[in-house]
């Protein structure tokens, strides 16, 4: 399925004047490769996708495709469908003639358009609609005429912007899995755009995490998910739960220095000074404060409950650990004001040199930089990585 | 029968204009009054004895009916043909000093009508263009734009982009995506366009008095010359007469406007 390069983006720059909402943006993507664009809204991830459709004009860089510069070829001659978050239907159209509208554009022959019309009808289940315009279709509806539209010209490449962000949950889990199915089958190099970080994983199988116009990190959703490279990255893929540790050295080591509510630990690659800890409410264990002591390795935090809940999927506890108030999933209630102890294995320890901005470059076991074996200081370890 | 049903429409908009120009029922009167003097309330004549005359080759009430519509329709169209354009430009790509160039359709209207077209008639003369019909076309448009540029820019403002951008992405040219996206749906706004610029062409007086006559004879002028000439008969019957390609225009239009406006509405 990894073919060669099918779409290039190299060294690429997009803004308005001197406001630049893409920097630097160097992307590669294999042919029939699915790549979800990942990141908050203003990240610049729509404008990157506009920029490879040929709606928005870069300032610098270039754009491949089969090693081909399209970067100055209008939308029209890219050989890539697009569909739109809004769907961009026409509300003059039927059914039917959206999904011929390309194939009449190119020249095909009537019996041909027709055939293939009640293929992409009978593919996207729209079966029956063919008469109505877009005015008399559900939105889930809607929303498979706008992706049949695109797929009824066979296109190379298909760009799927913030698809399914304005359908209800359940259709939205349902079309999520079918267009995953159908990029699959049909083999199409698909970029998609989203915010929504488990439509990117369960869709994808690669992921770009976008941020202030630059991709911070790209890989598989696992590789990703349990390896982010900055704490922002961590953030974005669910580790929001964030503690002040210290490093320092001791002994020709470098240790997490203990305190009132973490217990000293010590952790490869570490460079001494201030350290932003990350990690997801189901990534520790909750006990009692005087339970069994943990595993070797194991970072343990002490707190006391605030509150607990039930969300499902166990009980969702606030605790607040030192200075900070974090979630902690458990498989049973402790309840509020019970001193207990939090412990993290080391694979679910998201550690990064604290930084001003939050987006601190990754370091100790969970993160990128044990690859690389020697110890260094956060700052030269993944220099790619800091912008501050 | 279904076909017969524009005639209870075309009586209902008839009804509705003469409704709306209410005073005007008062030339209804005239135009039948064979006579009608003081202190009688009602014409103690009636006859179509006028109607003859206006109609008759020497009246010149027909050459004034077909200059008149045949300059509202080439108005028509030279407005529609500057101000597409104009507005798809003004509405959707990004030009500087958009407002000024918006407001500069107005300047026409900001100065009495008068010192205009005296020197347009002036400027005419010279090139040949006075007492011609293209000179009169030329001025009513002049006019007109500044409806049709400012309503044309609203109609296509209102017109998503991303539907012209979804024609591109299936391989649709500019000029391609423009007509099977855009121009349709902005279509409702421009025909609103079109009968405002009609309207305004058929009762236009003052330019086509500077440009056109006496050469060109319009409806308005014909008009203007009975009424001075305190010859209400004419003057009604010629009143009369300019509102029927008014009527006849509207009903045209809004059998397309209807199909359209649907559309948009189950959007």
């Amino acid at each position: 399925m990894q073919g060669h390069r099918h779409l290039e983006i190299e060294g690429l720059r997009a803004g308005y004047g001197a406001t630049a909402v893409l920097e630097a943006i160097d992307l590669s993507v294999p042919r029939g490769a699915f790549v979800a664009l990942l990141g908050a809204s203003g990240c610049g991830k729509s404008t990157l996708l506009r920029a490879i459709a040929g709606f928005e004009m870069p300032q610098a860089g270039r754009i491949l495709r089969d090693g081909v510069e399209i970067t100055a070829l209008p939308p029209d001659r890219r050989g890539m469908s697009m569909v739109f978050q809004s769907y961009a239907l026409w509300p003059h159209k039927t059914v039917a003639q959206h999904l011929a509208y390309g194939l009449a554009l190119r020249r095909l022959p009537r019996a041909a358009i027709a055939a293939r019309v009640a293929d992409v009808l009978a593919m996207l289940g729209l079966d029956g609609l063919e008469g109505r315009k877009p005015g008399a279709l559900s939105g889930g509806q809607r929303q498979r005429v706008a992706l049949g539209r695109a797929l009824a010209v066979e296109p190379e490449i298909l760009l799927l912007d913030e698809p399914l962000s304005n359908l209800d949950a359940r259709i939205r889990l349902q079309l999520r899995t079918e267009i995953r199915a159908l990029q699959q089958r049909l083999g199409i190099t698909t970029i998609l755009v989203t915010h929504d970080r488990e439509e990117a994983m369960v869709m994808a199988d690669r992921i770009a995490i976008l941020d202030r116009g630059r991709i911070l990190q790209q890989g598989s959703p696992q590789d990703i998910y349990t390896r982010p490279g900055s704490a922002f990255v961590a953030a974005f893929m669910g580790a929001e739960n964030l503690l002040p540790l210290e490093a320092v050295a001791e002994g020709g080591q470098v240790i997490l220095a203990g305190s009132d509510w973490n217990a000293p630990l010590l952790v490869p690659n570490l460079a001494p000074g201030p350290v932003e800890l990350r990690f997801r409410p189901a990534g520790g264990a909750l006990c009692p404060i005087d339970a069994p002591p943990p595993a070797a390795g194991t970072l343990s935090l002490f707190g006391t409950v605030a509150s607990c809940s039930y969300p499902g999927d166990g009980w969702l506890h606030r605790v607040q650990i030192g200075p900070a108030s974090v979630e902690a999933l458990a498989p049973r209630a402790h309840p509020a004001g019970s001193r207990v102890r939090l412990d993290l294995p080391p694979d679910r320890v998201f550690l990064f040199a604290a930084s001003a901005d939050g987006r601190g470059a990754a370091i100790g076991p969970g993160s990128r930089g044990d690859r690389t074996g020697p110890i260094l200081p956060a700052a030269q370890a993944r220099p790619e990585r800091s912008f501050t | 029968m279904k076909r017969l049903l524009w005639i209870p429409r075309a009586l209902g908009l008839g009804v509705l204009a003469f409704l709306i120009f209410g005073p005007i029922s008062n030339l209804l009167l005239w135009a039948f009054a064979e006579k009608w003097f003081y202190p009688h309330a009602l014409p103690t004549d009636w006859g179509f004895g006028y109607w003859g005359r206006v109609f008759s080759p020497r009246g010149g009430a027909w050459e004034a009916l077909a200059n008149s519509v045949s300059v509202a329709l080439l108005t028509v169209a030279l407005s529609l043909a500057l101000s597409i354009p104009a507005g798809y430009a003004l509405a959707r790509l990004p030009l500087p000093a958009r407002a000024l160039i918006l407001i500069s359709f107005l300047i026409p209207q900001a100065f009495p009508n008068l010192t205009v077209y005296v020197n347009i008639a002036r400027v005419f003369y010279q090139i040949g263009l006075n007492g011609t019909i293209a000179g009169v076309v030329i001025v009513h448009t002049v006019h007109g734009l500044v409806l049709s540029v400012w309503i044309a820019t609203a109609a296509f403002a209102a017109v998503p982009v991303d539907g012209e951008e979804a024609a591109r992405s299936m391989g649709a040219g500019p000029l391609r995506a423009f007509l099977d996206v855009t121009l349709p749906q902005a279509m409702p706004g421009l025909l609103a366009a079109a009968i405002f610029v009609f309207l305004e062409s058929l009762d236009e007086f003052t330019g086509s008095y500077f440009v056109g006559a006496p050469d060109v004879q319009m409806l308005p002028l014909t008009l203007f010359t009975a009424a001075a000439g305190g010859n209400y008969q004419i003057a009604s019957i010629t009143a009369l007469v300019l509102l029927v390609p008014s009527v006849v225009f509207m009903l045209a239009v809004e059998r397309f406007l209807k199909a359209d406006v649907l559309s948009r509405i189950g959007k």
